[in-house]
């Protein structure tokens, strides 16, 4: 019994990456129907852009995590609005294998700056766990589980409370009124893109510590971020929390109970039953996804 | 236009046709080509490199010396090299590419086992030799193939030392956890086999899915089976997620080992204390005692003058490659002469000794005069451990 | 005569004839040109035909129907190990691939009905999510599929020239039929109901296409297209693992091809996988360490500038090219 909680405590833990991981996925592909294969990418340029500064520029962790969010805030800005944005107008697969395609000329850069080599930081958050009931938490994995949770707070602020959410729920919603509204859309789109960004850059700066990195490494957290998104609902918040959460406690439970070389099956299982049972997710509102089909 | 010119167009058309299908770099009289396709951007592009520069570093040596000394003429070495972005469909693309456009008839294999496998049935057909310096899996060998030789020892030897090493430190209960991948689960099976052999319990084997991101719960059941030692293969991602997890769910074995890892670059950098103490099963090292018989090296001078020119301390893969083609060069000097059916035959008579090792093949094409030894992470540093003829300092069991 | 000629020309049979008899041509020219082939330009080709009839098998879905198969990988997989379990042991590879190809359409008929009551990204990943279970159970069951070990087939009796032939010419029969599925869902009257659906389904069903029906059909028609290349495909390379047939970057690779060839057109894959195949090869022979990034940037700028795909390029400016050609002459 003290296994089967402690399993699932570290799959809340990892839930909670997860969860901060997918927001970033899940609002571009909310608000402007885009599914951004390169997110992956973005996240391990945030890694690099964390490593450099630590180890080049001798800065503490707390002030590389914000670097890295606004290195790939800006990128995904200037993405959004140079190329991305000239797509919004076409089918959805048209953007789908734009962001393919970029996603292949990232690896290929990521290689060519910075080797295939895997890399991590070591020991940020050191080795010591504490204790809570029993249950041993790592340092790290808690406050990765911490930022993570401070993010998504952050952004459901910032959707619900600020002018800025409100245009990008507005454009979400229905970008020809929000235009006739004087929102300036394209600015909004990048903006958003540009917020996606920046959660990547905040989750490569976690991978960074936690995790391993290297230009190929991810795609696996595309992956990953496609599934919570699903299960939780797309564009919504609480369900990416919710989503992440899920993922996180089935994949463990899946490991300690089944073979563990099932744990992405079973993962992947709970995707289709959502998906047939309640095709909008867990969370998922109408007006984030399901007029765009 | 009329009909004896569009007959001079279709000809003209075909004739072009014919010239890009034959179409073959000239190729100077005293230059011998190999060729191989590596993992050049892909996810196994860190080991590609490596090997690459242990084939180049070969070229180099020879060629300052004037070339390979064949039937009193002296020629120049070269090696045509393609990506194969650790993709198998590519990967024989690309060898049928330098078989029948660049014509090499001296083929080296490419990294990884899946890769090999596949690469093999296209180079067994064509008749042609395939020295193999990266390819571990014994699945390559035991499919009766005539033209497959790797110099390297196959899975089976990575994990038995280990294994050996449980059984003389008196540690009787293993944990094995693999990758679900083609030369984990082969070197893990192994494992689980030799400790039946070697009387050691299995205490724990499991496989994971690759890319995983917890891997607690493996851990806290293997926790659970009160293991002293632990053999763990995988991919370095996973390994370093591993290594960090192993101390964080408190598992304290007196021994750890990996199939690869702490000797790839960034490892012991990326883990710090977590990576200290582990082992890692090596085709090479700087202390193994043989003489290059063809070169005036040892295996400290093979690193010397490797260091000199690529800036770091070789690991076994660069050697191991510049041993792959020393097999070539003492079948040529043996035939004296190129023709590939006979140079097959001298290579699979090879019996020689290079700083990288002796080799001699059996009739599966598997290097049997060699062995592997063993090292540890000591003091961020890897050295020899195992077996004792070859160890540069004692073995250290964790507390 | 020429009213006859006319009516001819207007009648939908004609398109397809002409179309079968173009199609006719290009197999006819396949047929012919290994002599001329090195061994190297002949894998290439065979290659170029596998990715074609892949991406056929994506189009069919995709491109006809409008329902993103993005997982369609899954059936290759099927294909490859159902094939490579059969010629192990002892079928013929006509049987083999047959067995290879009947659990691949059995799947898509059952999960079709449930799975294709989703649209859009929602569809795409459902099929995503059904690879990544089939994957797994291939890489698990090993006392099956032989697991994360892979499945090594045995050599085909002849020469390195012999084996090139044999999948060639099994790859250009997998072609011609994966034009005949092209030819068949462009001009059949199933035809007619798949693309009713891709332009509103609701408005199809209110009409009386049985959507349900027809979607799965088509969907087992794409499972057992890219089933066979998948079997082909173990027979060919002669080793198999899971991460290699499963590999959802065969599927993204189709899906680039019929977009860029042209969605929902006969030869719009062919065209695909030949312009992506020549760039990627030409790549790999200069720029060894760049080809991701050209590919990638060849991708971007592709979408950016032929949104249509390059027969919608081609049929756009063809009037001018047209006119041109014209005045000049």
């Amino acid at each position: 019994m003290q296994l089967v909680a402690q399993i699932v405590l570290n799959g809340v833990l990892l839930g909670g990456f997860y969860a901060c991981m997918a927001l970033g996925f899940s609002i571009v592909w909310g608000v402007m129907n885009v599914v951004n294969l390169a997110y992956g990418s973005m996240i391990m340029i945030g890694a690099y852009v964390t490593q450099m500064a630590v180890l080049q520029l001798g800065l503490p962790f707390a002030a590389a995590l914000p670097l890295a969010a606004l290195a790939t805030f800006t990128m995904g800005y200037v993405l959004q609005r140079a190329l991305l944005n000239r797509l919004a107008e076409r089918s959805v697969f048209m953007t789908l294998i734009f962001t393919f395609g970029l996603n292949m000329a990232l690896i290929n850069l990521n290689l060519i700056l910075f080797s295939a080599d895997v890399r991590s930081l070591p020991d940020v958050f050191g080795r010591a766990s504490f204790t809570i009931a029993g249950l041993s938490v790592p340092y790290g994995r808690a406050t990765i589980f911490a930022v993570a949770m401070a993010m998504t707070l952050g952004l459901h602020a910032l959707l619900n409370w600020t002018p800025l959410g409100n245009a990008i729920k507005a454009t979400s919603f229905d970008p020809d009124a929000a235009r006739l509204s004087g929102i300036d859309v394209p600015h909004v789109y990048a903006l958003t893109f540009a917020i996606g960004g920046a959660i990547a850059g905040v989750t490569g700066a976690l991978v960074a510590t936690s995790y391993s990195f290297s230009p190929v490494a991810g795609e696996s957290y595309t992956m990953k971020a496609f599934v919570v998104v699903v299960l939780g609902g797309l564009g919504s918040i609480p369900g990416a929390i919710i989503g992440g959460m899920l993922l996180g406690i089935v994949e463990n439970l899946a490991s300690l109970f089944l073979d563990s070389g099932y744990r992405d099956a079973v993962g992947f299982t709970l995707l289709l039953l959502v998906l047939v049972l309640r095709p909008r997710g867990l969370m998922g509102r109408r007006f984030f996804a399901e007029v765009k089909g | 236009m009329s009909s004896s010119s569009r007959r001079r167009l279709v000809a003209g058309g075909l004739s072009i046709l014919l010239a890009l299908s034959t179409v073959m770099p000239a190729a100077a009289q005293d230059m011998i080509r190999f060729g191989t396709a590596l993992s050049l951007t892909g996810n196994l592009a860190t080991e590609g490199k490596l090997v690459r520069e242990g084939y180049d570093f070969f070229v180099k040596t020879v060629n300052e010396r004037g070339g390979i000394d064949v039937a009193g003429k002296k020629y120049k070495v070269e090696i045509v090299y393609y990506d194969d972005e650790s993709n198998v469909n590519t990967s024989v693309k690309l060898y049928e590419k330098l078989i029948s456009q660049d014509k090499v008839k001296f083929l080296l294999g490419p990294y990884g086992s899946g890769i090999t496998i596949a690469v093999s049935n296209l180079t067994e057909q064509h008749k042609l030799p395939l020295v193999i310096a990266h390819g571990a899996a014994s699945t390559i060998y035991n499919r009766g193939y005539k033209y497959i030789f790797g110099v390297l020892n196959s899975i089976d030897h990575y994990t038995y030392n280990m294994v050996k090493m449980a059984s003389e430190q008196k540690l009787t209960r293993l944990a094995l956890l693999n990758e679900n991948q083609l030369f984990a689960q082969l070197g893990i099976d192994g494992a689980a086999r030799q400790a039946k052999e070697l009387g050691v319990e299995v205490v724990y084997k499991e496989k994971y899915s690759s890319g995983t991101k917890d891997l607690s719960p493996e851990l806290e059941k293997m926790k659970a089976a009160k293991p002293d030692m632990i053999i763990a293969g995988g991919y370095t991602n996973d390994m370093i997620l591993l290594a960090r997890q192993i101390s964080q769910v408190g598992l304290k074995p007196k021994l750890l080992g990996y199939l690869l890892g702490p000797t790839l670059p960034g490892f012991v950098k990326s883990l710090g204390a977590d990576a200290e103490l582990t082992l890692e099963p090596v085709q090479w090292s700087i202390n193994v005692p043989y003489k290059d018989q063809f070169f005036d090296w040892t295996a400290r001078g093979y690193a010397d003058a490797f260091q000199k020119v690529y800036g770091h301390v070789p690991d076994y893969h660069p050697i191991q490659s510049t041993a792959a083609l020393q097999v070539y060069y003492n079948a040529f000097q043996k035939v004296g002469g190129f023709d590939p059916q006979k140079v097959r035959d001298a290579i699979a008579e090879t019996d020689i000794v290079t700083a990288y090792g002796p080799i001699r093949f059996n009739e599966k094409g598997q290097n049997i005069a060699k062995s592997m030894s063993v090292v540890q992470i000591q003091d961020g540093k890897p050295v020899v451990v195992y077996p004792a003829d070859v160890a540069e300092t004692k073995l250290k069991l964790n507390p | 005569m020429a009213a006859l000629l006319a009516r001819w020309r207007s009648s939908p049979w004609a398109g397809s004839l002409r179309t079968a008899a173009l199609s006719c041509a290009l197999l006819a020219i396949l047929v012919v040109l290994p002599p001329f082939l090195s061994l190297y330009w002949l894998r290439l080709l065979t290659s170029v035909l596998m990715l074609a009839v892949i991406a056929q098998g994506m189009n069919a879905m995709a491109g006809f129907v409008g329902y993103p198969a993005f997982g369609n990988v899954v059936f290759f997989g099927m294909g490859a190990y159902g094939a490579a379990l059969a010629m192990t042991a002892g079928f013929g590879v006509a049987p083999a691939l047959l067995i290879g190809a009947v659990p691949a359409a059995v799947l898509a008929l059952a999960v079709g009905p449930l799975l294709l009551r989703l649209r859009g990204h929602y569809f795409a990943i459902a099929t995503l999510g059904l690879n990544e279970v089939v994957s797994a159970l291939a890489a698990n069951l090993s006392g099956f599929t032989g697991g994360a070990a892979g499945l090594s087939l045995p050599l085909g009796a002849g020469t390195a020239s012999d084996a090139a032939y044999r999948a060639y010419s099994g790859f250009v029969a997998l072609f011609a039929a994966s034009l005949a599925l092209g030819i068949f869902l462009r001009d059949s009257r199933f035809g007619y109901g798949c693309r009713a659906i891709r332009a509103n389904e609701e408005a199809a069903e209110a009409t009386g296409v049985a959507t349900l029906r027809v979607k799965s059909i088509a969907w087992m028609l794409s499972a057992l297209l890219t089933a066979a290349a998948g079997g082909l495909y173990a027979r060919w390379v002669g080793f198999i693992e899971p991460s290699q047939v499963f590999d959802m970057s065969i599927s993204v690779k189709a899906f680039v091809m019929f977009l860029l060839g042209g969605a929902g057109t006969v030869f719009g894959p062919l065209i695909g996988s030949l312009l992506i195949e020549s760039a990627t090869t030409l790549a790999w022979s200069h720029l060894l360490k760049f080809h991701l990034l050209i590919l990638g940037v060849t991708i971007m700028l592709v979408v950016l500038m032929l949104p249509d795909g390059a027969q919608g390029f081609v049929a756009r400016h063809w009037p001018a090219v047209r006119a041109w050609l014209r005045h000049r002459s």
